[in-house]
């Protein structure tokens, strides 16, 4: 690899590496069935160079033809974008950060398949109605970074996760229930999963009428990442280079309640995105978006920071091979001070709601949002009173993040994402 | 290479095999704003093996096939560990065929320079508005081989070229931001991507009205779909159903989706069709070497076919459709859609829109999404229609209800059908994004549900 980067070196101003080899193994059950169990050895290599102050890019999974490599770079550069950067020399990074273990990698796909076997029996006795899918994936992955720039960093990493859906006919109603696990490592216990699946099928089991007007709207943490979508987009290096972006002057002023902090954690010990360098070998740190409501930190590549004359925050991800791009990695939502229960009890009429369809379709950047409550419960006067169907809720998550109410104390990781149960006043139901 | 191939498919103690092979050659060029965004040219190359015994699928994915007996034998123990005794597929005839790709007008034999020229002509049309703050314009291109090898003895080699140009318009005036987009994709070479200055000029328009358009005003209303729109919902809404993985999987969808049953008004026909020529979602053979079909969904509102893989055939007693496929070799072959579309009626738009007192006219999907019969899609743009005339355009209208209940409120059917490519694709358990086409002429349907504000 070092000698192929040399013979680079001799053809281009700069130039960089990336290699990634993966082994995934993916245990899926269907209809409360194992449906199917595969897996995928991935390897490949991407090259990015700079030539006359110009990018070019080509990736490839057949490594050893490192010359048509080459040579699709080099004709790519020719008509590529003008940058202002360069690859990276080498910096401090957290060489010890724990990303690797050995209980993920020991796992073997007779106990994935035994652990998927538990969570279909012990639901479908609690939850006679409904069918089970699972689907469990184990990754073990490694990723080398050498440029033209003398570095030359490497990282090992594993990555487990588990989603459990309940489907089916509940008093005449078609319902969806799930939750699931995400991490670097096994999770302590399925019965988080099984706990949370009984208890939101034994909830669903009364129908309520449903509400509509301006109301006092409970978003639980697995609702909450499709509302910060928003943000994501609104302070993606990207968005802001190209001026897309609602947020692109406002960094240091206060746009959301003061209870809020919005915190992008690539350190976070065992989480599912947790990483010691970016995909540009840039090292990752643990930053404030929001700061008690006030906007503090873009989310930046080394492409959009030269072009803010900016720092680079170590957020330049890749997709497999694919081009590093502005992305969040762990983002967590700072934890209320208000038990959830209590939480509940405050509402006089209103919804509280644990899954959602139709996010991504409304114009995100600028904050909009408009969801189908796929999972949601009527509450009157302090009880939860029923499931309702058919109901809208809308509006923008830069004027419903100042209109909380509260905020809870616990909090719960969906899908990577750590946040409390928010509260929030005036939601537009439509029923 | 293949003589190799086949000897290591014969050994396997399975019910049935197939080996994938793919070499992809991809290359795109973008421009965002008035700069160029990525240029890139790529080469894959990936293979699998699955087999299947008594219900179960095993399946190992490789870059390296000089490995493939030692993957073999993986294969087959997951099969063994994954099958529960009992199950089949409906095999088929043996097919032996290699499918080149012949275009007069070959993008391949175009140069980057000139693909580049093309896209920087057509990004600057955008540019030339003022209130355009930034734009996505870009030419994508993908070659591709596909050898597929079955216990059954099938051999086949189909080439597939798909190339397509896209472009979006970001307007901006205070802190409202909205954007337009169009695209065009299909197999049929270079050609395609010539001539597109009215839709460019269109797209940076429509993005510029959105800025000043309102809201709309939830609530009920007449809605006509336009052939964009029309055909996302097809395939989205009700499509998506017609998968006969989803049906024998799902008690509740097997229980609705009755052959026989009246879905829609009589005049109301769905079709799939893998055999249309150079359509983004043509293909000569799927995943699984079945021949591609024509097949009926509804017809005259009677629902009258689904769509299958060997499997679901085998466990519906029907036939493969040569519905199977995998976006590439990484994944297996799953039932998709290939082009699908609603029949022409014979209503023109004006009789279409006469009579509509107080409607919404949507045009071209930003998004959807569907849970069994529920969906919601939101549309690129849209116009109040009164008293029988179109009227201002308005933004952020989202549609959302039952798709039976939608299909039967369906009471009027135009004479333009269109189709629609692209360079985008449909998502599928993981699989995104996979080359469909979808169309439909103008469609008008009652009693809408539009979310908004009140």
């Amino acid at each position: 690899m070092k000698k192929f980067m040399n013979e680079i070196k001799k053809s281009v101003d700069s130039g960089e590496l990336y290699y990634l080899e993966s082994e995934s193994t993916p245990v899926k059950f269907k209809g409360s069935k194992l449906y199917s169990v595969e897996q995928h050895a991935d390897k490949g290599v991407a090259l990015r160079v700079i030539k006359d102050g110009k990018l070019g890019f080509s990736l490839t999974n057949r490594s050893d033809d490192t010359k048509t490599l080459l040579n699709n770079a080099l004709e790519t550069a020719k008509l590529g974008e003008e940058v202002r950067y360069k690859f990276p020399s080498p910096s401090r990074y957290r060489k010890n950060l724990k990303i690797w273990y050995s209980d993920v990698k020991t796992l073997k796909v007779k106990n994935m398949v035994e652990m998927g076997h538990t969570i279909v029996n012990e639901l479908s006795k609690k939850a006679p109605d409904l069918k089970i899918d699972v689907e469990m994936e184990k990754i073990e992955e490694s990723v080398r970074i050498i440029n033209s720039s003398g570095l030359d960093l490497s990282y090992k990493k594993t990555y487990f996760s588990i989603f459990a859906v309940g489907f089916g006919l509940i008093e005449n109603s078609f319902t969806w229930i799930y939750d699931g696990f995400w991490g670097s490592k096994l999770p302590k216990s399925i019965n988080p999963i099984l706990r949370e699946i009984t208890r939101l099928y034994k909830n669903s089991k009364k129908i309520s009428p449903t509400t509509s007007g301006k109301k006092e709207v409970i978003f639980m943490p697995t609702v909450l990442p499709s509302l910060l979508r928003c943000f994501e987009l609104g302070v993606n290096g990207k968005n802001i280079k190209k001026g897309t972006s609602p947020l692109k002057n406002k960094l240091g002023k206060k746009l959301l309640d003061k209870r809020v902090s919005i915190i992008d954690n690539p350190l976070r010990a065992g989480a599912a995105n947790t990483i010691p360098i970016d995909g540009e070998g840039i090292p990752t740190k643990k930053k404030f978006i929001f700061r008690d409501g006030r906007l503090e930190n873009f989310i930046l590549d080394l492409d959009s920071a030269s072009f803010l004359g900016m720092k680079p925050t170590g957020n330049g991800l890749r997709r497999g091979l694919s081009t590093p791009s502005p992305g969040t990695t762990n983002v967590e939502i700072l934890a209320g001070n208000i038990p959830l229960s209590e939480m509940v009890k405050s509402v006089r009429d209103g919804l509280i709601i644990y899954g959602v369809l139709g996010g991504g379709q409304s114009n995100l950047l600028a904050g909009d949002f408009s969801v189908n409550v796929s999972l949601g419960f009527r509450i009157k006067n302090s009880k939860i009173i029923g499931r309702v169907k058919n109901t809208m809720v809308s509006g923008n998550v830069y004027e419903l993040f100042n209109n909380i109410k509260t905020i809870s104390k616990e909090r719960k990781e969906f899908m990577g994402i750590l946040t409390p149960a928010i509260l929030f006043k005036n939601v537009n139901v439509t029923g | 290479m293949t003589e190799e191939l086949k000897r290591v498919l014969e050994k396997l103690n399975v019910d049935y095999a197939e080996i994938h092979l793919e070499e992809r050659e991809a290359s795109g060029i973008y421009y965002a704003g008035k700069e160029v965004e990525t240029v890139q040219k790529n080469n894959h190359y990936v293979g699998n093996i699955r087999t299947f015994y008594k219900g179960g699928w095993g399946l190992v994915t490789f870059n390296d096939p000089s490995k493939i007996e030692k993957y073999a034998m993986q294969a087959v123990k997951m099969a063994k560990l994954v099958s529960t005794g009992k199950g089949g597929l409906k095999l088929e005839k043996p097919i032996k065929k290699n499918v080149r790709v012949k275009l007069d007008d070959d993008p391949r034999k175009v140069s980057f320079e000139e693909k580049r020229d093309l896209v920087k002509y057509y990004n600057d049309m955008l540019l030339k508005n003022k209130k355009i703050i930034n734009t996505r314009t870009g030419y994508s291109e993908s070659f591709m081989r596909r050898w597929i090898l079955t216990t059954e003895g099938t051999d086949i080699m189909e080439e597939r070229l798909y190339s397509g140009l896209s472009f979006a318009a970001y307007a901006k005036e205070g802190p409202n931001v909205q954007v337009a987009f169009d695209s065009v994709g299909e197999q049929k070479g270079w050609n395609l991507v010539l001539n597109l200055e009215k839709k460019v000029e269109n797209v940076a328009k429509d993005a510029i009205d959105l800025v000043k358009a309102e809201k709309v005003k939830g609530g009920v209303y007449t809605v006509i779909l336009d052939p964009k729109l029309a055909g996302t919902f097809i395939h989205e809404a009700f499509g998506h159903l017609s998968e006969a993985d989803h049906i024998y999987e799902n008690e509740k969808i097997r229980s609705i989706m009755k052959i026989g049953e009246r879905f829609g008004p009589s005049n109301l026909s769905v079709i799939d069709d893998g055999t249309m020529y150079g359509l983004r979602g043509s293909l000569h053979y799927d995943d699984e070497g079945t021949p591609s079909h024509k097949t009926y969904l509804i017809k005259n509102g009677i629902l009258t076919g689904r769509l299958h893989s060997k499997e679901t055939a085998y466990k519906m007693g029907e036939e493969p459709t040569g519905n199977a496929r995998a976006i590439d070799y990484s994944f297996p072959p799953i039932v998709r859609m290939t082009c699908t579309y609603i029949e022409n009626g014979n209503k023109s738009f004006e009789e279409m829109i006469d009579g509509i007192d107080h409607g919404i006219y949507a045009v071209a999907a930003l998004g959807g999404q569907t849970e069994l019969e529920m969906f919601t899609f939101s549309s690129m743009k849209a116009y109040m229609i009164e008293k029988g005339k179109i009227k201002n355009m308005v933004r952020d209208v989202i549609l959302s209800g039952n798709v039976f209940e939608t299909l039967k409120n369906i009471d009027a059917i135009g004479n333009n059908l269109t189709m629609f490519g692209g360079l985008g694709g449909c998502g599928k358990d993981g699989q995104f994004p996979l080359p469909v086409s979808d169309g439909a002429p103008h469609i008008r349907i009652k009693n809408v549900v539009i979310g908004g504000k009140k």
